[in-house]
């Protein structure tokens, strides 16, 4: 029964950690375009997710965590627009590092994880109902 | 009572096992995108079984009670592949022991119901 209960909160712990995945992506998905506003500045710089282990003390369970929100330090992109507000002195703009196909493919990657955390929660449920049966006449 | 009969006893251990597994495999999946996590697994059932529970014998109360394993012993997994991250979960291959898993407490789980109802039969209330 204890195990059971660990394997549901290792999933839930899953779960949680690909949801804050899924809000970063959505996150950079979203500034894929937001630039600086004074000439030369720095646009949107890409957040990536890192994932760590993580052993809870009161019941043993292997859970998993966001680690570590960080930055993706690659160069960013230069555009020429020199009507652009944050256009530097030879008339580009930087673009935001990210790039719509990574985030499309870690959107897949993190949805994929997701649905088998949660399938991984249901069979847990599952095999949990299958003893409690055996209280059943 | 019941634990004295092997058919119970063995059919709740395999679901006790099942059950310590299914929570190995559901971290194991939990962690398919930890960088440098590589899988874990229960020990084989057989060998459990093989090497779990044998207490040492004891005539008085001051000799100390040794044990010969104790607990279900886990292991590292082999996996399918490893990714470049040091990750070693393969999503599907998590999938596929789970649905073993499942089968086998299943099955445990019937085998434990018919074997109460066998004792229920035989007082005569089936």
């Amino acid at each position: 029964m204890d195990a059971i209960k660990s394997a549901m909160s290792s999933a839930a712990s899953g779960m949680h950690a690909q949801s804050v995945r899924l809000r970063v992506i959505t996150e950079n998905i979203a500034n894929a375009e937001s630039t600086g506003s004074t000439p030369g500045a720095d646009p949107y710089r890409r957040k990536t997710v890192t994932f760590g282990e993580l052993v809870d003390r009161e019941t043993g369970a292997g859970l998993v965590e966001v680690k570590r929100i960080g930055r993706d330090p690659s160069d960013f992109k230069l555009e020429y627009d020199p009507n652009h507000p944050a256009a530097n002195d030879a008339g580009y703009v930087k673009k935001p590092n990210v790039s719509s196909l990574i985030e499309m493919g870690d959107l897949r990657e993190a949805q994929r994880s997701y649905d088998a955390s949660l399938k991984a929660f249901e069979t847990s449920r599952n095999m949990l109902g299958a003893t409690l049966d055996l209280l059943k006449r | 009572m019941l634990s004295k009969i092997a058919v119970l006893r063995q059919a709740s251990a395999q679901m006790e096992y099942q059950s310590h597994r299914q929570a190995l495999v559901t971290e194991n999946i939990a962690n398919a995108d930890t960088p440098g996590f590589r899988p874990r697994d229960l020990k084989p059932f057989d060998e459990q079984v093989r090497t779990a529970r044998i207490d040492l014998a004891v005539s008085s109360d001051r000799h100390l009670k040794g044990r010969a394993g104790g607990g279900l012993a886990d292991m590292q997994a082999k996996s399918y592949e490893v990714a470049p991250n040091g990750n070693g979960v393969v999503i599907e291959e998590q999938m596929l022991k789970m649905a073993a898993i499942q089968g086998t407490h299943q099955m445990a789980s019937q085998i434990y119901r018919k074997g109460v109802e066998l004792l229920r039969a035989s007082f005569g209330r089936g």
